[in-house]
Formats: C-alpha cells, structure tokens, sequence
C-alpha cells in the first residue's frame, strides 16, 4: 500500500513537471504587460494596446509616454514579446489595437486581424554582438571564421538567421556556428554569459544589452530586417490607435527610433 | 573446533542474559516458552542483532534458520542454497553441486529451480536448513524448525535433521520436549531471559530442579527436606518416597506427573488457581501440585476453592 | 450491487483534476492539422531532432542509473547528520525551474564555469556539444532516480542483507546479489521516470547547450524553433513527445502495480 501512495506521488510529480518542460515556458519571450505612467484625469478615457516586438521596448516605451503627455485621457499598455508569440496571441484574439512586428513574417500571420495595409515603419540590420572589451579581438565577419572564435547566430528559418546567412553569402565566406538560436535573445544570452565569442544580433540590440558590445560589420545593409507596423481589429481603440501609428511614423517618433539605432523606413 | 563453546550473550532491551555452553559436535536444545528470550539468543549469536553484546566473541561461521526460513527472494532454490559456498570462494560449478548435494540430503532436489516465492512452508523449510548446511557452519542455530508445519512434514524433517546434524555444533530452540528429546543431548532451559537449568536432556527432563524446568516437562516440582519414611514437603505433609539418591544435608525433590495426581477428600491441601483443557481431560491446577481429571467423572471445582490432592505414583527423590 | 467506497465529494474532486490535466492534452489534439500531420512529423528537422532527443535520453538514464542509484542507496543507509541537508541539494534539480538549472551547469561546466574553466585550459569544451545535451537531461532527471531508489532501500530494511553476511557474502556481493535484483521493480520505476523526463528536457539544454541541427537541437528545442516558423509543425510535433511521454508512463506503470500487490 505504502508503494502504491509513493508511486502516485511520484507519478503525479513527474506528469506535472514534464508538463513544465514542454516549450511554452520560454520566460524570456512571455510577453508581459509593462508598467506605464497613469494618464491625469481627463474627459474621455482611452485605452490603447499595443503588440511591439522585444527589440522595440525601450524607444516605444519612451514613445508611449510621450503620446500620453501628448493625448490627455489616453493611456497606452505595452506588451511585449517575441513577434511570433504576439501574432498567435492575437490570432486567438487577444485585445490589440496596435502590432508592430520585427519582421513582416509576422504581420503575415496575423494579417486577418489587420486593419488597412501594415506600413513599414523602421528598419534594423545586424552587426557582431562579442563580450565586454572584445577579448578576442573580433573586427570584422572575416574573423568570425577562425577556429578559435565560438560563434552564434540565429537559424536560418528566422529573420535574423536568414539575415546573417545573407551577410556571409555576401562577404564570400563560410562560418561554422556552434548554435542555431531560436531567437535573438538566445544569441545575446550566450554571448553575455562568455559561452560565444560572437553574435549576430541586431544593432538595437546591442544598446539594450548588458555584458556585451557590438562590432560593425561592413556591408550590413545588404540584410536588412523591415519592420511592420498596423493597426489591429481585436482591440477597441482604432481612433487612438490610428494616431499612434502616425505618430510612430511621424519625424519625432522616426528620430526616437534613430537615436536607438534603428534604421529609417526607406 | 574441539572442546565445548561458552557464549554469553547480553541484550539488555530485550531483558535477555543467558550463558549457554554447548559441547563441539553436538546438540544443545534450547527450552523456552514463547517469549522466554530464545529467538534473542540466536539471533544475537548470529550476528544479526546489532545491540547484542555476545562474549567472549560472536562464534564466526555461525548459520541460523528462523522461522520463516527468509530464502532470498530474487535467487532460484539452487542459488540460495549455494550463495554460502559461492560468497567464500567457491567456483558456481562447484558450488551448485554442493548445493544439489544438500538438497538431496534434506530431499528437496526436485526443487532445485523453483523460485522461492513458490515454495511451500514445509518445503522453504527444508531449502533453508540445506542453505544454512551447505555454509559449513562451525555453529548451526535452528530457530523453532518445526514450528507452522503439519505432523507430516515436521516429522519428516525431524527425521532428516536427526541425519543431517551428525557431527554438527547445533544449538536448536524450541518449546517442545519433544524435539529435545529426539535430537539433543544436553538442554538449557530458558526463563525471563535467563537460563534456569541446563544438564543432558535426559536427566533435566526426569529429574528437573527447577519449578520452571518442572512444567516445561510437563510435571510439577514437589521439594522438601529428606526424613525418615520420605520426604517433608514445603507444604508440610508427609510424601512417602525413597530417598536413596539424595545426598546427605541436601534438600530434595520429586517430580510429578498431574496424571498420577487425583483430587480427594484428604491429602495435601491446596487452592485451586486454574483449570486447564488438556484434550478430553482437564488439568486442575493448585499452587503446590496439578492434576488431571476427567470431567465426566469427577465434579469440577471452582478457581478459589481449596482441594486436597493425593499423588498416587512417583519417581524417586533427588537432590536439589 | 455494492456502493462504490468512494465518496461523492472525493469523486468529484478526481474528476476536476483529471479534467485539468485531461483538457490541455485535448486542446492539443484539436488543434493538429491532420493532414499536415504526417510531413511536419516526418521532416528532416523533425526526424533528426526525435532521434536526437532518443538518444541522448537513453545516455541520460544510464548516467541516472550509475550515478543516482549509489546516490540514493548511500542517502537510505547513512547516518550522518549531514544527510538532511544532502537529500535537499540531490533533489534541487526537481524544484529548480529549467531555465534555472542550465544557468546553474553554465557556470559550473561553461567556459568561465567552476569545472569549466579547467577543461577550457585544456582545450575541451562541454558546451555546444551533444555531450552537453546529456549532463543537462541527466541533471534534471536523477532526482527521480535517487528519490525511487532511497525510498526502495529505506522501506526494504537491511535484514536480507544482514543474513547475507552472517553466511560470508562481501559488501559488494551482498549488493550485486540480494540488494539491487530486490530493487528491481523500483530501479524500472526510476528509470522510465528519468526517461520520460529526460526526453522532455528543454530549459537547460537550451540555455546550457544550445541549438545545433543533428547535435544539441532536442525535440523540445526544435518545437520551441518551431513555433517561430510553422506553429502548425510546433504543435505536431508537440503531440508526438506527449504520444511518447504517455506510452513511457504506461509501460512503466504496470511492473510498478504488479510489485506493489
């Protein structure tokens, strides 16, 4: 009887964490609703959602806030995440009036719930993300071919893997990478925690990293990753959310975008 | 090893402080009610009770049976019999011969491959005591060998081990006369934890010196200082016996049995304490004597009420 | 016809719970495409990534065996005070959230790790490597080995071994011999127990290991690929692990009855 009691106990637990194990824990992807600064009391109370890729959280964060100061009585929630997780959220028809996506894939599978055409609002291309103070002494792609250096780029399948593949065909050159990350927070990651000598990570990303620097690369422009940007239909703000997107495009919004690295959106 | 072997063993949660001696080759029986401590003193001589002190040094080579024979229950019959053979060194082949050689010995060969789970009481019996054989012991310890089997079987066995034990130091408990009788020559009596008597099993059986020793034979110890005429009990009557084998100054005893015990209107006097069923007949126990009537003829008393009782055999006095 | 002992309240509360793990396993089977199905199962992605995963998950239950059942047979028997304590850190890896788990092995295994950092001097690399991927799925899945196995031990007591000795068995053959074949059915328990979750190891083998086609790119790590790609394929894929999860469980569990009765 005792065995029994220990099996189902032991059972029960292995069920649950293996429950645990399956993708869907990816923490650092889960979109999580951010703080934003509450809004003074106003006539007509607004509440704008917006779906923004990871690599947009600082500059739309900032953009946020400027566009409530702007619009009294609006106050704008931010969620954040992996363009992939996004899209399938509000596929499932979560409450989005506004999607800006880190690559038009995205925007495509969410493209039912679009409201007019997405319009391409920013830019970004990649560059060579290496540890504090460049210990091995990364200048260029070339570099990243020598046996000694442990690189990491994205696979292929996604936006920055097929970017980076577009650079090396571009350079001439053959890099054997030690890892295929799903994303470009798992690049960073390894190259933060000392595991990669290199990276190839967006621009912007490099600014919103700790631990890590980043090395141009010559001739970054010819992969470049465009960023969509829509109003959606599962929320309930389209007015708001129409100005939003105008004022993401509009020079302030391009200049703050800018300032982070982006590139603009001709 | 020749010579006799002295053990003390001392395991005082269990109230148990018995010296036992047993000479080399031969067959100590261990008397003792259920509780009395025998199992304890096994065990203890075993090595399989870690709060045991046993001196002068726990005997090395020491095999036990126990009651529930606790074959290994992975291995096949073979395996548990040879696993003695094969932890000392032995080569398998060799060993499994031995082992079939045992087994054939206590006739169990036929279950050479049978899995221990399968076993009947009688026949894990028999594996178990050919395991504890095939080990060589330089002291063989059968804990009760009889004990949960049906007249068959635990005659069968005694027979075989009455064979088997030729030459081997055994050390046998039991709570059965009988089982002394037929394969011990000397006895210990244990009582509370202590040995009460020990002496040939003959001799301690027949002419028994303590109360305790008395009743395990199934008689009732009458003691008393020697006169002319015979013997005057403790109880103050008179019992008319010879007195030849009682040393000069020495107290003595007689030994009976409660079926030559009657109840009547004169004799010793007595109270009844208890009235046991003995089959058809019923024991009528008092604090002095027993006596075992048959209900149909006699009336039977009442706990309490005080009787007289008439011994009408007896064996001779001895000593105490 | 005899009531059933269970009473009406309990039973209800058995059925919540299995309709709670019941339904997320529903939710799944209807969302596959089936006729999708067949060709994202059987991609080269796909295929490489389970065989991956296969394998690295028998190695893992090796190791386990090896090394979590002297584990919990050393935690059963030892009488130090230190065993509380011991117990708690062998059975981390239960509680500790994966993610946590492959940050743990980098820093003792990585290139700056504790362990690590020796082998980089001399020229040997754990991470990136397949042999990664099994100390990740090894490290999360011994608990269950240590924990089945010291409950075994415990429980059995020491007695069969007492006897084996009293007849001139070593240590070493009293454990080949009467111990570990009397483990039997909780060693079986432990293993598939470790199998199951070795195989559906994802947190520390993506942080600790990386994703490499054919060398670290579990089927976890290829479904969490997935979903950035063909979430259709993601969830296909999905369903073979829960298939064979589900199946590990079952075979396991019948040997597991049968000891107990």
């Amino acid at each position: 009887m005792k065995r029994r009691i220990a099996a189902s106990l032991i059972l029960g637990t292995a069920l649950t964490l293996a429950a645990c194990s399956t993708p869907a824990e990816n923490d650092s992807q889960a979109p999580r609703p951010s703080a934003t600064a509450t809004s003074p009391v106003a006539v007509e109370q607004v509440s704008l959602d917006v779906f923004a890729a990871a690599s947009l959280t600082d500059v739309f964060t900032q953009l946020g806030s400027e566009f409530e100061a702007a619009h009294p009585g609006v106050t704008v929630t931010f969620t954040f995440g992996g363009s992939s997780d996004l899209s399938a959220q509000i596929n499932e028809l979560a409450p989005a009036d506004v999607f800006a996506s880190a690559n038009e894939k995205q925007m495509e599978v969410a493209s039912d719930h679009v409201v007019g055409e997405p319009q391409i609002f920013t830019q970004n291309m990649l560059t060579i993300a290496v540890g504090s103070g460049n210990p091995k002494h990364i200048a260029s792609l070339a570099d990243l071919t020598s046996k000694d250096v442990v690189t990491v780029i994205c696979a292929e399948q996604v936006p920055c893997g097929s970017a980076a593949l577009k650079l090396f065909e571009a350079e001439g050159i053959s890099v054997t990478p030690a890892s295929e990350e799903a994303n470009v927070t798992d690049v960073l990651g390894k190259v933060a925690a000392g595991e990669a000598d290199a990276g190839l990570v967006y621009v912007t990303d490099i600014n919103r990293a700790q631990g890590v620097e980043g090395v141009a690369i010559e001739g970054a422009d010819a992969a470049i990753n465009r960023y969509p940007i829509a109003v959606m239909d599962t929320g309930d703000a389209a007015d708001a959310a129409a100005t939003f997107v105008a004022f993401v495009q509009s020079a302030r919004g391009q200049e703050l975008l800018a300032d982070a690295g982006f590139l603009p959106a001709s | 090893m020749t010579g006799p072997l002295t053990f003390t063993v001392t395991v005082p949660s269990r109230n148990v402080d018995a010296t036992v001696t047993v000479a080399s080759g031969s067959v100590l029986a261990l008397l003792g009610a259920n509780g009395a401590g025998k199992s304890t003193v096994l065990e203890a001589l075993a090595g399989l009770l870690p709060n045991a002190a046993v001196s002068p040094a726990r005997p090395p080579h020491a095999a036990l049976v126990t009651q529930r024979g606790e074959l290994f229950p992975t291995m096949s019959v073979l395996d548990n019999v040879a696993f003695s053979p094969r932890a000392r060194g032995m080569r398998r082949a060799e060993a499994h011969t031995v082992a079939m050689e045992w087994l054939e010995r206590v006739d169990a060969a036929e279950l050479a491959h049978r899995r221990v789970t399968e076993l009947s009481g009688g026949q894990a019996r028999r594996v178990a005591i050919a395991r504890a054989l095939a080990s060589s012991p330089h002291l063989l310890l059968l804990d009760e060998p009889f004990a949960g089997l049906d007249l068959e079987s635990a005659t069968a066995i005694r027979a075989l081990l009455a064979q088997a034990l030729n030459g081997t130091t055994t050390i046998i408990a039991t709570h059965t006369t009988l089982d002394a009788h037929a394969l011990a020559s000397h006895i210990a009596v244990l009582d509370g934890g202590r040995v009460a008597e020990t002496g040939p099993v003959t001799r301690v059986l027949s002419k028994p010196r303590t109360h305790f020793a008395a009743r395990m034979a199934g008689r009732v110890l009458l003691t008393g200082v020697p006169e002319p005429g015979g013997i005057r009990l403790d109880t103050g009557d008179l019992l008319a016996c010879e007195t030849e084998s009682v040393e000069a100054g020495a107290r003595a005893a007689v030994a009976v049995h409660p079926r030559d015990v009657t109840v009547e209107r004169a004799g010793i006097a007595d109270v009844v304490t208890a009235l046991e069923p003995r089959g058809d007949l019923v024991r009528i126990h008092g604090q002095h004597l027993a006596a075992d009537v048959d209900p149909v003829m006699v009336p039977l008393p009442h706990p309490g009420d005080s009787v007289h009782f008439a011994v009408t055999a007896w064996g001779s006095a001895y000593s105490l | 016809m005899t009531r059933s002992p269970v009473p009406r309240w309990v039973a209800a509360l058995a059925v919540a719970a299995a309709v709670l793990v019941v339904l997320p396993v529903a939710g799944i089977l209807a969302r596959v495409d089936w006729s999708e199905f067949g060709s994202q199962v059987t991609s080269p992605g796909a295929l490489t990534a389970l065989g991956l995963s296969l394998r690295t998950a028998v190695v893992a239950t090796a190791g386990c065996l090896l090394l979590g059942v002297p584990l919990g047979y050393a935690l059963a028997v030892m009488r130090s005070r230190w065993r509380s304590v011991l117990r708690a850190v062998v059975l981390a890896p239960l509680v500790l959230p994966p993610v946590v788990g492959g940050l743990a092995l980098l820093y003792a295994f990585g290139r700056r790790g504790l362990l690590g950092s020796v082998f980089n001097h001399f020229g040997i690399t754990v991470a990136f490597t397949t042999t990664a991927v099994i100390i990740a799925q090894t490290f999360v899945a011994m608990p269950f080995m240590v924990l089945t196995t010291e409950s075994a031990v415990a429980a059995r007591g020491t007695r069969q071994e007492a006897i084996a000795r009293m007849y001139g068995a070593s240590r070493s053959r009293t454990l080949w011999t009467v111990t570990l074949p009397a483990l039997g059915p909780a060693l079986g328990a432990g293993t598939v127990l470790s199998f199951a979750r070795a195989i559906g190891e994802f947190g520390a083998t993506l942080t600790f290991a990386g994703s490499l086609e054919g060398v670290t790119r579990t089927a976890p790590l290829e479904i969490y690929l997935q979903r950035e790609i063909e979430p259709g394929a993601a969830v296909a894929l999905s369903l073979v692990l829960l298939i064979v999860a589900v199946a590990v469980v079952a075979v396991a569990y019948r040997p597991l009855t049968r000891a107990a009765s």
